[in-house]
């Protein structure tokens, strides 16, 4: 899964919306494995100027389907896109403070994951989540089984501020 | 709440329990077709592109000899007389698309006002009926699928637990956005999966993509089948602290005809293990040949092959770009289409093909003299030699 997840973000290098290198390939998950103890990011950066060089990658398997919703600001640039395995379903410039608050959001998100994975049990709908804020990097990663909708919301919230693009 | 009040709520509710758990029970094949009429189009097979490059399939052995290439060889949207199947992404798409199209013409709307609107655009009470069709389809199949194993297979009280984790599992469509408030995500997704939660609720959720693509009814039935054999298989039988012999047959059996890849780093049920999604499509495949046989008759010939190939049809999608394909966890598309759809004895009686040569087709009967318990096999290794 790794290196399929690396080929992915390979290609998606190609785009405007890359997030060259941030991710590090850590990809999704084991299916079965519990999530990785992260570290809050400083709050108070997230308004600041180095939230202008910030980015979001939430990586989720869901059914027989990879999906990604990539999100980042850059120059006072904010871009968000959506992606189905390879393919890029949509991307567009969206507005500042608008980002901001999602991206407030998956840091706290990351600061806060749910550990209720039940022993034993088969995760069948892993997903990570990685937010990078100037030069620090985070990764929450768990399944949406034992996440109580907490990833489910944050993808809607990618995706209605995806939608809600700047004209 | 008074007890006249509280009498009443006993006797409606009372009444409601028992029409939910008849319904699979009376349900049989003739209730089916209003649901399949309603939602049209009824192509008939000499409209469908499909329909004029395949020849009768007595005509025209060699699909007999290589059903996944018959049934990939082909791009695009596939026709069979129910419907249609088109590639995931598009799903996606025109879902993303009706989410745009509501928030452009609504921006002062939230977030959760435009999931209402977009629930009610997209699961309206015609696909709602589809799917629920299938899905006591689907249902009544499994259970007369373990109610008929004999009794050298499954035990009768295996067979009730069996049952009763079918019986648990609840088909959840959105009446309005409240329904997926847990998981908002969905409505633009073009997915059916299962889920078992943390407090042991079973639950099966459709994507409001896979609502406005999936047309055909047989790859509805396929893929609600593929879903609703999660809840027996074998990861989740363990994890119910469940032993079943026969369960372990199959698995040796699915491991020795090469219909679980067996990477170096699996785990059964952990990870890098193909077998709960192996066993999901062999339990599909018979629900698959049981639909088939229904409608033999109705649509003969090429009409049939078209519903056969419907059926599949999503999971060779995209087979030409490897790197796009979960191979960790699902077997790759020729597994699953010709080893385990195609050379299923059921689907090639009803296709009219000759049974398929060596080796056996999978079941929970079959043995081998060297049977290991699977359950202790990591890869090629047993857990104790690592």
């Amino acid at each position: 899964m790794r290196k399929y997840l690396c080929r992915v973000l390979g290609n998606v290098l190609g785009s405007a919306l890359v997030i060259t290198g941030l991710m590090g390939c850590a990809g999704t998950p084991p299916r079965s494995s519990p999530e990785a103890a992260p570290v809050a990011l400083e709050d108070s950066g997230l308004r600041g100027p180095e939230a202008a060089d910030s980015s979001v990658d939430i990586s989720y398997i869901l059914g027989r389907d990879h999906y990604r919703l990539l999100a980042k600001a850059e120059r006072a640039s904010f871009s968000v896109a959506s992606i189905m395995d390879k393919q890029v379903l949509e991307k567009n410039t969206v507005a500042g403070a608008r980002y901001q608050d999602f991206l407030k959001k998956v840091n706290s998100f990351v600061s806060h994951p749910k550990r209720t994975v039940a022993s034993n049990s088969p995760c069948h709908s892993p997903f990570s989540v990685t937010v990078r804020i100037g030069k620090e990097t985070q990764t929450a990663s768990g399944c949406r089984e034992s996440d109580e909708g907490g990833l489910s919301r944050l993808v809607k919230d990618g995706e209605f501020l995806l939608y809600s693009k700047v004209k | 709440m008074n007890r006249n009040k509280l009498r009443s709520v006993l006797i409606f509710g009372g009444i409601a329990a028992a029409v939910a758990y008849l319904t699979p029970h009376v349900y049989h094949r003739h209730a089916e077709p209003s649901a399949l009429s309603a939602e049209g189009p009824r192509t008939p097979a000499g409209e469908s592109p499909l329909a004029q490059s395949f020849p009768p399939l007595a005509a025209n052995p060699s699909v007999c000899q290589n059903i996944y290439q018959s049934v990939c060889q082909h791009h695009g949207e596939t026709h069979d007389p129910t419907g249609t199947v088109v590639p995931d992404v598009e799903g996606d798409r025109q879902a993303v698309r009706f989410y745009e199209e509501l928030i452009e013409q609504h921006p002062d709307w939230s977030a959760p006002q435009v999931d209402d609107a977009l629930v009610a655009a997209i699961y309206t009470p015609k696909r709602r009926g589809r799917v629920q069709s299938a899905f006591h389809f689907v249902e009544h199949t499994l259970l007369k699928f373990i109610d008929n194993q004999p009794e050298e297979v499954f035990s009768a009280r295996e067979k009730r637990q069996l049952k009763a984790r079918v019986r648990k599992t609840q088909l959840q469509l959105p009446v309005n956005a409240a329904t997926y408030s847990d998981e908002p995500d969905l409505f633009t997704k073009n997915e059916v999966f299962y889920e078992r939660m943390l407090d042991g609720q079973m639950r099966m959720r459709v994507g409001g993509a896979y609502l406005l693509t999936a047309k055909s009814w047989f790859n509805i039935v396929f893929t609600l089948g593929h879903e609703f054999a999660h809840a027996i298989d074998p990861c989740e039988i363990r994890s119910a602290h469940m032993s079943l012999p026969a369960y372990d047959r199959l698995t040796a059996c699915f491991l020795r005809n090469n219909l679980i890849a067996t990477h170096k780093t699996r785990l059964e049920c952990e990870q890098d293990d193909q077998l709960s999604e192996t066993f999901a499509d062999w339990v599909a495949v018979h629900i698959a040949a049981e639909a088939l046989r229904s409608y033999s008759a109705e649509f003969p010939g090429v009409q049939l092959w078209n519903a056969a190939t419907n059926s599949v049809r999503d999971l060779c999608e995209q087979e030409d770009d490897l790197d796009l394909l979960d191979v960790q966890y699902h077997p790759p598309p020729q597994v699953r289409i010709e080893a385990i759809f195609g050379r299923n004895p059921e689907i090639r009686q009803v296709l009219g093909c000759n049974p398929a040569p060596e080796p056996e087709y999978c079941d929970f009967k079959t043995t081998s003299p060297n049977h290991v318990s699977p359950s202790r096999r990591i890869g090629g290794k047993f857990r104790g030699e690592l």
